[in-house]
């Protein structure tokens, strides 16, 4: 390169050339740099500090950092910093630089080179935002867990409370078995529903287990109803067996255990195309304890020994392809499993890949003297032609009800929020409110307080007994309904017996 | 805990006199490999590196302790008291000279005399005080410190920091100071109002400025003049912050004198190895 060539090089070069001495005053800079400055491109080169191009706090820092690592390293890279033009205007460039050291190792001649990063200082200054955007992502997931499950929760309570109905009507045999089967699938998703809210948090600690006296043959012939039908329409066979010991009364939680049964058979149809489902649900008895053993093979597609233990974590598939082809959360099994170790029981899977699989769950069983009968109470007959308020939002809530009460002889007075419920009950005598909690203009707890209280003013009016529905059926949301007023908590969903064993049992403690 | 280890002190040479180096924000102990080797000949020397720099344990980083410089004070406490150390020259650049002070107001029987480099008792200016910085500016800088060399940390610091190569550079690299920490030392630093504890220091004080410090303009240097009863100041002809990377015989020729003069003590003076400016 001819001398000319090189500094028409230098002149033209797309990017910002310059050479300072060791106190960084500038020697020579080429267009690009005084352009970018805002120096005169035209007038000979004033030689200026390279510093007072700088904003304040750029001056500081070449002073603080930049001409200390210099000095020790030799050379910075990706320094960034702000121009400030003579018109005031900032111009964000980024700069590498190295310095000469002279004879006697002192610092020397300071070489930069450097471009503007306008684009990319608004990019990075993005970075941040989108960061905050995304941990704020992460709890709009959560509360969106949160909300949907809520949202859920109203129609399957909808559906809960009409199938209850239902059943109360007259039914043939088959119709019988296929209202129990959805109010079973009901009840379940409604626990699902509970427990993906749980889960999200990946914390076990969150499920618990509610246990009565239940016939594990009973409750668990429904699932197994449920996975053959899945497997014929499939076209793969199943086979089940169940121990007779099973037919007896045991303590345990019929829900949980139901939904344990359910994953595992709704998994094994899932990934088997072709073959056989086999579930065995037998009863191993040994010094008086009683121990349940759920186990399901299938012929599937299984997986490699090594990932067994990695499938019952949570939103894990053996491969990431699986949730493409067979869909699902990959939570079942870690579920399962949180609920088998709160049962006290263990869990195992035995798998090789296109060799199917065998999960099985032990768990063990409390037994119960099986002529004790104290399974559900009989719904009580409300003989008495009562008057009752409901007080709900939810139109699908108000049918149900309306529905379940039908037979009954029950005039029921609808009212949708807490102030309509509020002036219903200023208006007639009822001998009974049913009070939902979450309601738009009054909500139930308010108009509670405000029926006492308006009550208490008037000693001659007979206090109303009244049962708060409510699917919050936490402890606290219970004491606060029971602070404000009410006489009992009616968990939802609503069934048919529930209501109207909240209703008796309402009255009862009114002493009504 | 063990001192030596959190604040990766490395002593070298021995002499009656003991000379503390103390480096400033953004770097770490070897910023004195110009000035310190000259002292290792005839006195003790003793550098270390603040926690989070360097080769500090950063996992003793505790926010609540490092978020004002009494922390880091107790730590030059600490250190003198584990190594046993009297009558130290302590030698604090930057920010360490505040450091200095406020170790030397606590704990005055430790030290024998301050050498600041380019101190600053409070960068914003402050109704008549001149610091140097409207607040606007302090902002701006914070955010120029994390635009150079904090973003990374919290932005990539998983992808960048698991490569090796970046990892053996960074190693090799001098003024370490780990991102994170950086950021809250900065705010320590930078945010920090320390003129009333200068008002306190006892211990025969040198002041060394450069005449043209974007960080410490002259009116500090004039202020911890009078501030500090009876400091010395000397003002070196250079531009920057650093002095004792850029001008390191004028910084050794000061200090030398200051300490050899012994302040009432009768030691002889010290011999300077490099030319003095």
């Amino acid at each position: 390169m001819s001398p000319e060539e090189g500094l028409r090089a230098y002149e033209l070069a797309p990017c910002g050339l310059l050479t300072l001495d060791s106190e960084f005053t500038i020697l020579s800079a080429n267009r690009y740099f005084r352009d970018v400055a805002g120096l005169s491109t035209d007038a000979p080169f004033e030689p200026i500090k390279f510093t007072t191009l700088l904003s304040v706090a750029s001056r500081v820092y070449v002073q603080s950092r930049l001409q200390p690592q210099l000095a020790l390293a030799g050379r910075v890279d990706e320094i960034v910093l702000d121009i400030v033009r003579p018109d005031g205007g900032r111009v964000p460039i980024m700069l590498n630089a190295v310095q000469e050291r002279d004879a006697q190792d002192r610092p020397g001649a300071v070489h930069i080179g450097m471009g503007r990063v306008v684009a990319k200082r608004a990019y990075e200054a993005e970075v941040p935002k989108a960061r905050q955007e995304a941990l704020s992502a992460l709890r709009v997931k959560a509360d969106f867990l949160a909300n949907i499950s809520h949202e859920i929760r109203t129609p399957l309570n909808g559906v809960i409370g009409v199938i209850g109905a239902l059943q109360r009507t007259s039914l043939t045999g088959p119709q019988r078995e296929m209202t129990a089967l959805i109010e079973s699938s009901a009840t379940t998703l409604v626990r699902l529903v509970g427990d993906l809210l749980e889960i999200s948090k990946v914390e076990a600690s969150g499920l618990t287990l509610d246990l009565r006296p239940f016939r594990p043959a009973e409750e668990l012939r429904g699932v197994l109803d449920l996975a053959r039908l899945a497997a014929h329409a499939k076209g793969v066979a199943f086979e089940c067996d169940c121990d007779p010991g099973l037919d007896g009364l045991f303590l345990g939680d019929a829900v949980r255990l139901k939904q344990i049964l359910n994953n595992l058979t709704v998994n094994a149809v899932k990934f088997t195309d072709h073959g056989v489902v086999r579930a065995d649900l037998s009863l191993e008895a040994s010094d008086g304890s009683r121990t349940l053993v759920l186990s399901v093979r299938d012929t599937g597609i299984g997986f490699a020994q090594d990932q067994a233990e990695a499938l019952f974590q949570p939103f894990h598939q053996a491969d990431a392809g699986i949730s493409r082809r067979f869909g699902g959360a990959g939570l079942g099994l870690a579920i399962s499993k949180a609920l088998v170790q709160l049962m006290g029981g263990s869990i195992a899977a035995v798998s090789a890949p296109g060799k199917g699989s065998t999960f099985v769950v032990r768990i063990p069983l409390g037994e119960i003297d099986g002529h004790q009968q104290p399974l559900t109470p009989e719904p009580p007959d409300l003989d008495r032609s009562l008057r009752i308020l409901l007080v709900e939002d939810n139109e699908i809530n108000q049918r149900v009800v309306k529905m379940i009460l039908a037979e009954t002889g029950v005039e029921l007075t609808v009212a949708s929020n807490g102030a309509l419920g509020l002036e219903a009950w200023r208006s007639a005598a009822f001998d009974l409110v049913l009070m939902d909690m979450q309601m738009p203009v009054m909500d139930g707890l308010t108009a509670i307080r405000a029926i006492r209280s308006e009550e208490q003013r008037h000693p001659r009016r007979r206090p109303v007994p009244i049962a708060v529905l409510s699917a919050n059926a936490m402890d606290h949301h219970r004491a606060e309904a029971l602070a404000a007023g009410a006489n009992l908590h009616i968990a939802k969903p609503i069934s048919a017996a529930g209501l109207l064993i909240g209703i008796d049992q309402t009255l009862a403690i009114a002493g009504a | 805990m063990d001192i030596q280890h959190r604040n990766n002190v490395v002593l070298q040479g021995e002499g009656e006199e003991t000379l503390m180096f103390a480096h400033g924000f953004g770097c770490d102990q070897s910023m004195w490999r110009l000035v310190a080797p000259h002292f290792a000949g005839e006195a003790k020397v003793v550098l270390f590196d603040h926690v989070g720099a360097g080769d500090s344990d950063a996992s003793a980083y505790d926010r609540t302790k490092y978020a004002g410089l009494a922390g880091y004070a107790q730590d030059v406490i600490d250190i003198c008291e584990s190594q046993s150390l009297a009558d130290v020259s302590f030698v604090g650049h930057s920010v360490s000279a505040m450091i200095g002070v406020l170790a030397a107001v606590r704990r005055p029987d430790l030290f024998a005399r301050l050498i600041l480099i380019c101190p600053s008792p409070r960068y914003a200016n402050d109704e008549a005080y001149v610091g140097g910085f409207a607040e606007q500016d302090l902002e701006d800088l914070l955010d120029l410190l994390a635009k150079n060399q904090l973003d990374w940390s919290q932005m990539l610091a998983p992808v960048v920091v698991a490569d090796d190569n970046f990892q053996a550079e960074w190693r090799a690299s001098v003024c370490r100071i780990d991102p994170a920490i950086a950021q809250e030392f900065a705010r320590a630093t930078f945010l920090s109002d320390h003129r009333q504890d200068c008002r306190a220091v006892t211990t025969p004080t040198l002041l060394i400025e450069c005449s043209d410090d974007a960080l410490a303009p002259p009116e500090v240097g004039a202020f911890l003049n009078t501030t500090i009863v009876g400091s010395r100041r000397v003002v070196l002809q250079a531009v920057g912050h650093s002095p004792h990377l850029t001008a390191p015989s004028g910084v050794i020729a000061a200090i030398a004198e200051f300490v050899g003069r012994g302040e009432g003590r009768a030691e002889a003076p010290l011999t300077v190895a490099s030319h003095v400016a």
